[in-house]
């Protein structure tokens, strides 16, 4: 359960949210929208503790995020819009370090790993050193890194960006495996029909405003569109942006 | 393990296996003893060529004596090349000396005997050598006129009337002095310098990479990541140090430098009080490196920033050089220059006191502390925008 309200935030004379409030459901997958430069990985950001609001509270199961940055960081898998690899570890490393980061214990991290290994289909590649992996075997390695401690929140930015076909339904699967699990996932995207196909609920953030928040049928409704791109142009206000 | 133990260990993990890292902190401080080779050598071989001048004689035949007196001494007599003006003049000879047969008859009649030097005043490599054959032939003529004056009962110190002497403190001394302030110059470097890529990597390289961001979600405080990577990058800058010692403790006692007049030390205490002098020295480098590091845009601003850093051990090791001071509580309390003081003390088996080393290594300590704070208050999600 990930709950933003009222956040504002400012980069020097920027200011980059004014009074985001949304909330992402358990067992529920919760997309945000929006065109590029509206908010959405500073409030997903905001979601994970990385940032602090200005303004407003951004809690995590409960904890505020200002009160207790760690807590929140174990309660959230986080997969940043930048998720680069260390070059030099191999995949299997690169999980072993962050499980470890999180304190668990070799055994554990060793029995995730190989749970993950299959979910994600990572047998082939999981001790070569990570340069020279395709964009789907690093994003593969990133999401399991992400996933190694089990958190109740995932926050996946832009999980699709760069996927080919196969990479992206792969995506899906495993986003869809998450919410069966009763995870809290948010998922952020600019492409419209990934949005539609995979979330219960959307919030479309423009000009660092929430302008809709609810269900798809809901925000259909709400902008007295029938087409779901007709209403997410109609929320955000403009088509620029989006794909 | 802690969180600082898996950080600690995956930097020196990760970095063991950039090969320019380890490159740069294994081989770059065995450049110091290569150098300190080289220079003996060079300055061996100078030593050597003063020792014995060679100067090529045509005409050695009208003047045995001369030729004899010569090798007495310490002249290498040569073999005079087939035209001696050309060979002079191309410079594959210094300087030719020639006789001709009116030197027997005139020295016997009593009347100057002509000696040629055939040679290029322009030439500075050669002016040595034209000073000392000038000088030589000078006194051969003084002694054979002594001998004529004494023979006519008049004492030849009359016609002497000054007595010159050289004292040289010139250009070979200085070369010497520089070679001795060049070896603690070298570990300081080595502090540095081992350290530096590290520094780069897990600071500016892990923004580049993309990988700051996943690293800073998890539930560890960005102080803890960053003690850990300036521990790994002080790591290096040890490790490049005792590379350093190691090769200068082989190659100082296998080389004679007392041939050419300098008495070095490396004996095993000598290493290890180096040791103690420079393990703060290589902590607030890397402390101060990964500052540099946290604050550079990327890689590359943070490898020319680092470039102008390495200046910051040097110039103070230069001075010393230039300068040679004597230790105080003051200038050893100096970041960097401390050290090339006490350092050089060491080298010449001197010791060094309590205090001084104290007042080194706490200032020293004290700054790694300040840029280790300031490093971790700039190290964190500030980074990401920027």
């Amino acid at each position: 359960m990930i709950e933003l309200v009222e956040v504002h935030k400012h980069f020097g004379a920027v200011h980059a949210l004014r009074g985001v409030s949304f909330s992402a459901r358990d067992g529920a997958i919760t997309g945000v929208l929006g065109p590029n430069g509206a908010g959405k990985t500073t409030s997903l950001r905001m979601a994970a503790g990385l940032l602090l609001p200005d303004q407003g509270s951004a809690t995590v199961d409960g904890t505020d995020t200002r009160a207790a940055p760690l807590a929140v960081r174990r309660a959230i898998g986080a997969l940043p819009h930048s998720h680069g690899l260390y070059a030099r570890l191999s995949a299997r490393e690169h999980v072993y370090y962050f499980g470890r980061l999180h304190g668990l214990t070799d055994d554990v991290i060793a029995a995730r790993l190989d749970h993950l290994t299959a979910v994600l289909d990572m047998g082939d590649f999981l001790d070569r050193r990570t340069e020279g992996f395709s964009q789907g075997q690093k994003l593969k390695v990133a999401i399991a890194r992400v996933l190694v401690h089990e958190p109740q929140n995932v926050i996946l930015d832009e999980p699709t960006a760069g996927l080919d076909v196969k990479g992206t339904r792969a995506m899906r699967e495993l986003v869809r495996r998450l919410k069966a699990d009763g995870r809290c996932v948010v998922f952020s995207s600019h492409v419209m029909q990934e949005v539609a196909a995979l979330c219960d609920e959307v919030v479309v953030i423009a000009a660092g405003r929430v302008t809709a928040h609810g269900t798809l049928e809901a925000l259909k409704e709400k902008t007295g569109k029938q087409q779901l791109e007709d209403a997410f142009v109609a929320a955000v206000g403009t088509e620029e942006g989006l794909a | 393990m802690s969180a600082f133990g898996v950080v600690f260990t995956k930097e020196c993990v990760d970095n063991l296996r950039d090969r320019r890292a380890l490159s740069t902190a294994l081989v770059m401080p065995l450049l110091g003893p290569l150098m300190l080779v080289g220079v003996f050598f060079a300055l061996k071989d100078a030593e050597v060529k003063s020792r014995t001048p060679q100067i090529p004689v045509v005409g050695g035949e009208h003047a045995p004596e001369l030729v004899r007196w010569l090798g007495q001494q310490g002249v290498e007599v040569q073999a005079p090349p087939a035209d001696p003006e050309a060979a002079v003049k191309e410079g594959t000879v210094d300087l030719v000396l020639r006789l001709d047969s009116s030197f027997g008859a005139a020295l016997r009649a009593g009347t100057p005997a002509p000696v040629e030097i055939i040679c290029d005043p322009s030439r500075q490599n050669a002016a040595p050598l034209l000073d000392r054959t000038e000088g030589l032939l000078r006194q051969y003529g003084q002694t054979i006129g002594a001998l004529r004056l004494l023979a006519r009962g008049v004492d030849p110190q009359l016609v002497a009337a000054i007595a010159v002497s050289r004292v040289d403190v010139g250009a070979k001394d200085a070369k010497k002095a520089l070679l001795l302030a060049s070896l603690p110059l070298f570990l300081l470097m080595a502090c540095f310098l081992g350290g530096t890529y590290v520094a780069i990597d897990v600071t500016a390289g892990e923004r580049e990479r993309g990988t700051l961001e996943p690293l800073l979600l998890n539930p560890v405080a960005p102080r803890v990541l960053v003690l850990a990577k300036i521990a790994a990058t002080a790591v290096f800058g040890l490790l490049s140090l005792a590379v350093g010692l190691l090769a200068f403790a082989v190659v100082v006692p296998a080389i004679p430098f007392e041939e050419i007049g300098l008495d070095l030390r490396v004996a095993p205490r000598v290493a290890f009080g180096y040791l103690a002098l420079f393990v703060p020295t290589a902590l607030a480098a890397a402390a101060l490196q990964v500052v540099v590091g946290v604050l550079s845009k990327n890689t590359k601003t943070a490898q020319a920033t680092l470039g102008f850093i390495i200046l910051v051990p040097v110039l103070p090791g230069v001075i010393v050089s230039l300068f040679p001071q004597q230790p105080s509580l003051w200038n050893c309390a100096v970041p960097f220059l401390g050290e090339s003081i006490l350092a050089m003390r060491l080298l010449r088996g001197e010791d060094v006191e309590l205090v001084h080393w104290l007042a080194n290594g706490g200032v020293q300590l004290a700054l790694a502390a300040v840029l280790t704070v300031l490093a971790a208050r700039l190290f964190g999600a500030r980074m990401l925008s920027g």
